[in-house]
């Protein structure tokens, strides 16, 4: 074998050529158009991000579950006698998601369950990562807060609640808590925040007020979340009922508003007096679904355009004076630009100007606009498209487009007092009880004379406010017949199945009889 | 296992030390046969890579020929011939018309093996075969001729993707394509171009074919590696099968060029047959709403959209060589017209392809450059369209008694849910324009005569931007009918996209060849490579725009300030390799092939970086080239183990991106986050009786495991994709199935041959152990929100229906469906059942005949699907009672069936129909006329036509069973979906070529 010279730097060209190439990589993968975060082995370990721009995240995150009509709110209303989303031919079948709420029929795949779950875990996990970025003690005392409310709807939904603590294995399948160790946890978190929390009455942030009234919400559903059967019977204790009393009266500076509708207005929470805590939009920028409030029953043929979905149940609107100013009321700008009064709306329906000057609107096979009481699960017929009574439960904000400024309501201090009421009911003092909901507008002649007078008073202050479902599993009546779901239903539907997806962790089991 | 490696890498050491050189000669001389001088045939130093192939005068030369070598001629169709050289330096040689395709020899992963000699299952396609079929993509010419390769369309429209699968799916969620390796390198997965944003509603715009930058005139051959032990030497990209593209390269001897053109003509094959205004009036009277009928006639859905498309193109090619090197560049036009108006796409690639030898012909210096631009015209035709459909959706739903335009000229406009389907053809533009360059460098050195090093060094550049507009004055819910900011009229959706790939390729391969003895050879390679891939994308989008704003996407800043939206983001991959493979030959008739590759990736978890895809294929000869009636018969066994990397980036990594000033979650961290793995056993029999049939036959088994899913509900984890925990999910993915092919010679003399072809590939799958419930295959449309049709779940096929069973309708017009005893019930007592019907066919046919009779050649090729099921979503959301009577175009079946108005239009078994199929795809028919008849200057002059989608026997009632629009739920794809997608088209095409 001849040793070719200019072979042999042929050769040495490659091989400098390979060993170039052959430059090993430690493939350390670089997140370039995002903020790395530097988590050692302990999960939310976050050394690299600012904790204001995380919490800033963490508000933000809210606006999905909290404000979309297809998330808390379906789950916690359709399920109920107060709203039901009726199949219009073509429209609204959407494979039957709507009817299983309202009939109290869900099942694992049900597909808003799911939505809901993953959004509230989605927001959990956002406030947990402020948690693990070393906020500052306020920093770290709001993210608490948000993930506790979090998990409030979670026990009250499915019940038992994964948690992973900061700090946890991040690549083990998240512990779970019994619903009653939960519930113990979350009143444990709040009670541990409050001294931190900012105080006055900001409601776009979490407050001292706002973390009062989830304590009282805790301890008030404490029975329901402690109980041996979800379904029942629970148990109040007459301490819980103290201290849901005690939190409520701790609450300072804020009192009832002037007009219901203040707390609803575009600009509520500038004007309302009332309000405790909020999942702030920003008129014409950025904002939750708080539309879909006015846009989910509002006949297409309405201005604006609307997706004539949702409505109430006659027994439900037979609770109130139909001239009671919670569901009716006119205002004049309302009525100029959309023809319509807020509240529920019943009968002939009117374009832009309202009764006398709008248009009498038709449907769109041409007969008149008139909303009914008559309603059937799968509406028919002529009165296909009408029937139905429909809801505005914010006042339509006209001037943001898709993004209304409406900031959405979590908690106000009238929900609040009627908590206390409640549990003074629950106590005994069916006149201290009394006495608090004579002081609701509209209310000042009802007469409390049993614990269960008072749900028709939170059905009437609240409508629509997404309390429905666990007002009525905490009076005993989630199961109950209502209007077109006329029978008792299975005990196992007082809780919402996990979603099949969310079985993959191998600590969560399925709710019974799923 | 380590150790193992490195005592194969020391054993590899001491062989290449042992090497050592004879005298080197260069060969050359004529290959001819009965019918004349061949041309394209390979000629290869037998036992090495060496090798070139004939010119169109049967014409080689091949250099570095050891005066003691073999050299070996092989072509389709004829006897493979080996000749001693002893010493000459010219050799002609007169080849047997045999139909040998055992012979073929195939491109393997780094490098090429005889057919003969292959342990897996391999199967090449040549160029013969791609010319003949009229195919915009290269992929498409695999249609219905490989067993095992299922091909699916996803639109009809020029240059939209298609579904490549290879011995069915590996994966939910990381991707189902099978690697594409170009001249050696190895594309990343993923599109190009640009997609289109979702237009309010009206849906986005799906992926194109990541294959269309080559021209199909440019390819040499492509080979298809269907089992672990052929693509386990891809390791973690191996697990979807494997396709090799090789493009022409320069033919040596006097320069040749050639011209060919081609026009064809194409349009819509299967429209679905909608009411006639004449129909609609007297339906609308007869169903008592003789208000529906608002007077107009003579719409027609068709004529309002669809056309007779022209495709025109123009290929030149010129092959020159010199003393040391070969050169082939080509320059290709294709304008090809959509069969829906104002759609189209328009493709110029250049290719260039260099050979040089230098420095005492130590070393080979390969270039290949393939360059594209491509200019694509799209419509609104989308797959994820709602309740307003998209242009052939409101196409089809257009009353037809509504006039299109108004007296006064201008569009009739019905509402801002129901659109005037020619003013949306009119006002609606997207133009995306991608230029790629895929380039490579490739010196290889003779170290010895049985040591190589090739070193590869690939780029593969692209650009793309869309840009789309839906005009300022268009009527359309939330969009039309905003205000600027100074209160002016206004509306339009203006969009832009623009996507930016840069991929590098490094491979360093190192080769070892020695015939140690009569009874012991061995081929064995060593190498490294690092893979690169970087991706850019921004957007833009803005609306309302002044209406008298006619060009939006080139000021977009017309749009109003506060519906301005941008988004931008980029990321790199890399992917670092180290392999080793030897194959054995003992005996001249055990052939061993085992290989092993440690991938590493930058997207596994920190703890599960390198993984290890080891594969072995041995193959027994049991006959070869016998006299007798069996004349030839392999069997071969193969098992491997190869991966997945289509999952997405940052997949294991937390990580948070800013969001309208918050900083939000994006991903989880799993530091143990590990590749998909399949494991595959299979075995098969290769064989040729009586000198005319040949065949194979296998039988596979694959197993996936450690599939990657975002973690669902683990508390903290949510399970919206990008913002989740990525894991490993335990249960498996099992694919088994079993494939047939036969090729018979019926005939083959002076002037007439005549073979047929035929293939079948049967599969099952079905989910193990799996704890989750899947739901994929949404349907879209008003009042389907939510709605799913398919779940993977435990012990059921992949994409298995799960919907209410309908049974007709009732007395009073309302649907019956199963309750869950199994009694007749009504919407609210339905219940949904998991069916035994899946949306992948279980059996995939191909067949095709080729001949000739002279010089003429032609030939014809089918192919069917059978035993799959298809969703008919378009009819879900737009075909029922209710639709008609609220005023939209349905068939007339629709409009006389007993439904009631108030029916809904639930999904379920009523939108279910078998997907089989049987087309005949193509036939073509050729003239050529040789050399002697043409005088000094022209060689070969040759007339083509051919026609396409001839005809399709199926039951389907939608435009064409054949689809597949991808309606995945959370990441997770679907199969056998159809919704308003771009339908297929039927033509014929002339051409025409002239070689020089």
């Amino acid at each position: 074998m001849r040793l070719d010279l200019n072979k042999l730097r042929n050769l040495s060209f490659f091989t400098a050529g390979l060993l170039l190439f052959t430059a090993c990589t430690d493939l350390e993968e670089t997140v370039i158009d995002g903020v790395e975060f530097e988590v050692a082995n302990t999960e939310y370990a976050v050394s690299n991000a600012n904790p204001a721009d995380l919490l800033a995240s963490a508000y933000t995150a809210m606006r999905g579950p909290y404000q979309d009509q297809a998330r808390l709110f379906c789950l916690d209303e359709h399920s109920t006698d107060a709203v039901v989303g009726p199949t219009r031919g073509g429209d609204w079948d959407d494979n039957g998601v709507w009817r299983q709420l309202h009939t109290q029929t869900y099942a694992p795949d049900h597909g808003f369950n799911r939505d809901t779950w993953n959004d509230i875990f989605s927001a959990i996990n956002q406030a947990n990562f402020v948690l693990g970025a070393s906020p500052s003690p306020q920093q770290e005392a709001e993210a608490r807060f948000l993930r506790a409310l979090h998990y409030y709807h979670v026990i009250d939904l499915w019940g038992s609640a994964p948690i992973r603590e900061i700090g946890s294995d991040p690549n083990a399948s998240a512990p779970v808590l019994t619903r009653p160790e939960a519930t113990a946890w979350v009143i444990e978190e709040l009670t541990e925040i409050l001294g931190n929390l900012p105080g006055g009455n900001d409601a776009t942030i979490a407050n001292k007020n706002a973390a009062h009234w989830l304590l009282a919400k805790m301890y008030l559903n404490k029975a329901v979340f402690s109980a041996e059967n979800p379904a029942g019977p629970y148990n109040f204790d007459n301490g819980d009922m103290d201290m849901v009393i005690q939190h409520v009266d701790a609450i300072s500076g804020v009192s009832m508003a002037g007009d219901y509708w203040d707390n609803f207005l575009p600009d509520n929470t500038q004007t309302s007096s009332e309000i405790i805590f909020v999942s702030e939009n920003v008129g014409g920028v950025a904002s939750g679904n708080v539309r879909s409030r006015w846009f989910m029953g509002q006949h297409y043929n309405q201005t604006p355009s609307g997706w004539n979905g949702f409505t109430t149940l006659a027994e439900y609107y037979d609770k109130f004076d139909p001239n009671d100013e919670r569901i009716l009321k006119w205002f004049p700008d309302v009525t100029e630009k959309n023809g319509y009064n807020v509240g529920f709306q019943i009968g002939q329906q009117y374009g832009p100007g309202g009764p006398g000057v709008g248009a009498a609107l038709k449907d769109r096979p041409g007969n008149p606009l008139v909303f009914t009481k008559e309603l059937t699960l799968i509406t028919g017929g002529a009165t296909l498209e009408t029937a139905g009574i429909r809801g505005v439960k914010y006042v339509p904000d006209n001037d943001s487009g898709d993004n209304a400024d409406n900031d959405f309501v979590i908690a106000r201090y009238g929900e609040a007092l009627l908590m206390k009421a409640e549990a003074l009911a629950r106590k005994g003092d069916l006149a201290g009880a009394q006495t608090i909901v004579q002081g609701f507008k509209n209310e000042s002649s009802t007469s409390i004379n049993s614990v269960d007078d008072l749900l028709d008073v939170r059905a009437r202050e609240l409508w629509w406010e997404g309390w429905r479902r666990n007002d009525r599993v905490r009076f005993g009546k989630f199961l109950s017949p209502v209007q077109l779901k006329e029978y008792e239903s299975d005990p196992k539907y007082v809780l919402f199945p996990i979603p099949a997806a969310a079985l993959a962790n191998p600590n969560i089991t399925q709710n019974p009889g799923y | 296992m380590r150790i193992n490696l490195l005592k194969g890498f020391l054993l590899l050491i001491t062989m290449l030390c042992s090497g050592a050189m004879l005298a080197q000669t260069t060969v050359s001389g004529k290959v001819d046969s009965e019918e004349g001088p061949l041309p394209g045939v390979n000629v290869v130093v037998k036992g090495t890579n060496n090798g070139t192939a004939t010119d169109f005068d049967g014409y080689y030369s091949i250099d570095n020929v050891p005066a003691d070598a073999v050299l070996e001629f092989s072509f389709v169709g004829f006897s493979t011939q080996d000749v001693p050289v002893n010493g000459r330096t010219t050799i002609d040689v007169n080849l047997l018309a045999d139909a040998q395709t055992l012979d073929e020899v195939v491109v393997i992963g780094y490098g090429t093996v005889k057919k003969s000699d292959a342990t897996g299952a391999i199967d090449a396609i040549g160029a013969k075969d791609i010319t003949t079929v009229n195919a915009a993509n290269p992929a498409e010419v695999l249609r219905g001729k490989v067993a095992g390769v299922q091909i699916t369309q996803t639109s009809g429209e020029p240059g939209a993707g298609l579904n490549i699968r290879v011995r069915g799916n590996s994966s939910i969620r990381s991707g189902n394509d099978p690697l594409i390796v170009v001249d050696g390198v190895p594309l990343a997965g993923g599109d190009v171009s640009a997609g289109g944003g979702d237009v309010n509603g009206l849906g986005s715009a799906p992926p194109r074919n990541p294959l269309n930058f080559i021209n199909q005139d440019d390819i040499e051959s492509i080979n298809v590696l269907k089992d672990a032990s052929s693509t386990a030497i891809y390791g973690s990209r191996g697990a979807n099968g494997v396709i090799l593209i090789t493009t022409k390269k320069g033919t040596i001897g006097k320069p040749q060029f050639e011209y060919s053109t081609s026009m064809g003509f194409q349009k819509v094959s299967n429209p679905i047959d909608m009411m006639s205004s004449e129909q609609y009036a007297e339906q609308a009277s007869l169903n008592g709403s003789p208000g529906l009928d608002h007077g107009s006639r003579g719409y027609d859905y068709e004529d309002a959209i669809f056309r007779t498309a022209n495709t025109i193109s123009h290929d030149l090619s010129a092959s020159f060589s010199g003393d040391d090197s070969r050169t082939r560049m080509s320059f290709g036009y294709l304008d090809q017209e959509g069969i829906v108006k104002e759609t189209g796409m328009q493709k110029y690639t250049f290719s260039l392809n260099n050979s040089l030898k230098a420095f005492n012909e130590k070393v080979l210096l390969e270039t290949n450059v393939l360059t594209s631009h491509i200019a694509d015209k799209a419509q609104l035709i989308t797959g994820g369209a709602g309740f307003i459909g998209n242009l052939l959706g409101s196409a089809l739903y257009w009353n037809p008694t509504y006039p299109i335009f108004n007296d006064d000229g201008s569009y009739f406009v019905k509402g801002t849910d129901y659109l005037n389907p020619v003013q949306l053809l009119n006002s609606y533009d997207d133009n995306a324009n991608t230029t790629r360059i895929l380039a490579s460098i490739s010196p290889t050195v003779h170290i010895t005569d049985k040591i190589d090093y090739k070193f590869v060094f690939g780029v593969d550049y692209s650009t793309s931007d869309r840009a789309s507009q839906l005009a300022a004055d268009f009527p359309l819910n939330d969009v039309s009918g905003g205000t600027t900011a100074d209160g002016s009229p206004a509306g339009g959706l203006a969009f832009l996209f623009d996507v930016e790939r840069f991929n590098k390729t490094f491979e360093n391969i190192l080769t070892y060849r020695n015939d140690f003895s009569e009874n012991f050879s061995l081929n064995a390679l060593l190498g490294y490579s690092f893979y690169s891939y970087e991706y850019k994308s921004n957007t833009a989008s803005a609306r309302y725009f002044n209406v008298n704003q006619k060009n939006l996407v080139d000021n977009i800043e017309g749009g109003k300030n506060s519906d301005f939206r941008a988004s931008s983001l980029k990321n790199v991959q890399e992917l670092q390799s180290f392999f080793a493979r030897a194959e054995m030959t003992i005996f001249n008739n055990l052939l061993v092939n085992a290989s092993l590759r440690f991938d590493g990736s930058s997207k596994v978890g920190e703890n599960e970086t390198y993984g290890t895809f080891p594969a072995v294929g041995v193959a027994y000869k049991i006959f070869e080239n016998e006299d007798s009636p069996v004349n030839n018969l392999k069997v071969r066994g193969n098992w491997g183990i190869v991966g997945n990397q289509e999952f997405g980036v940052y997949s294991s990594r937390a990580y948070g991106r800013y969001n309208n000033g918050g900083l939000s979650q994006a991903g989880n961290s799993n530091a143990d986050l590990k590749w998909e793995t399949t494991t595959n056993y299979g075995i098969g029999i290769d064989f040729r009786l009586f000198n005319n049939l040949s065949g194979s036959f296998d039988y596979y088994h694959r197993i996936t495991e450690d599939l990657i899913f975002p973690q669902p509900g683990a508390s903290n984890v949510p399970n919206n994709a990008g913002a989740a925990t990525f894991v490993n999910l335990p249960g498996q993915l099992k694919n088994t199935g079993y494939e047939i092919s036969l090729t018979w010679d019926v005939i083959r003399n002076e002037d007439w041959s005549l073979s047929l072809s035929g293939n079948a590939a049967f599969l099952d799958n079905e989910m193990q152990d799996f704890p989750l419930f899947i739901e994929t295959g949404g349907i879209n449309g008003q009042g389907l929100t939510g709605a799913y049709a398919q779940i993977i779940a435990d012990k059921l096929p992949l994409y298995t229906y799960y919907l209410n069973e309908w049974r007709g309708f009732d007395a009073n017009g309302n649907s019956i469906y199963a309750a869950a005893d199994g009694s007749d019930t009504g919407l609210g007592g339905a219940s949904k059942k998991v069916l035994k019907k899946s949306g992948l066919p279980d059996t995939n046919v191909g067949f095709s005949l080729n001949g000739n009779w002279k010089s003429l050649d032609f030939s014809a090729a089918f192919y069917g699907q059978f035993g799959g099921y298809i969703y008919n979503n378009t009819a879900n959301a737009l075909f029922f009672k209710g639709s008609f009577l609220g005023d939209r175009n349905v068939p007339l079946e629709y409009a006389t069936a007993n439904q009631a108005q108030g029916d809904p239009n639930s999904p379920s078994t009523r939108y279910l129909e078998s997907g089989d199929f049987f087309r005949f795809a193509n036939l073509n028919i050729g003239y050529t006329i040789n050399g002697d008849r043409l005088g000094n200057y022209v060689d070969r002059l040759r007339f083509q036509f051919s026609a396409n989608n001839l005809f399709v026997i199926t039951d389907y009632s939608g435009f064409d069973p054949e689809v597949d629009t991808n309606k995945a739920i959370s990441g997770v794809n679907s199969a056998g979906m159809d919704y308003l997608a771009y339908p297929n088209s039927k033509g014929f095409t002339l051409g025409l070529s002239v070689g020089f």
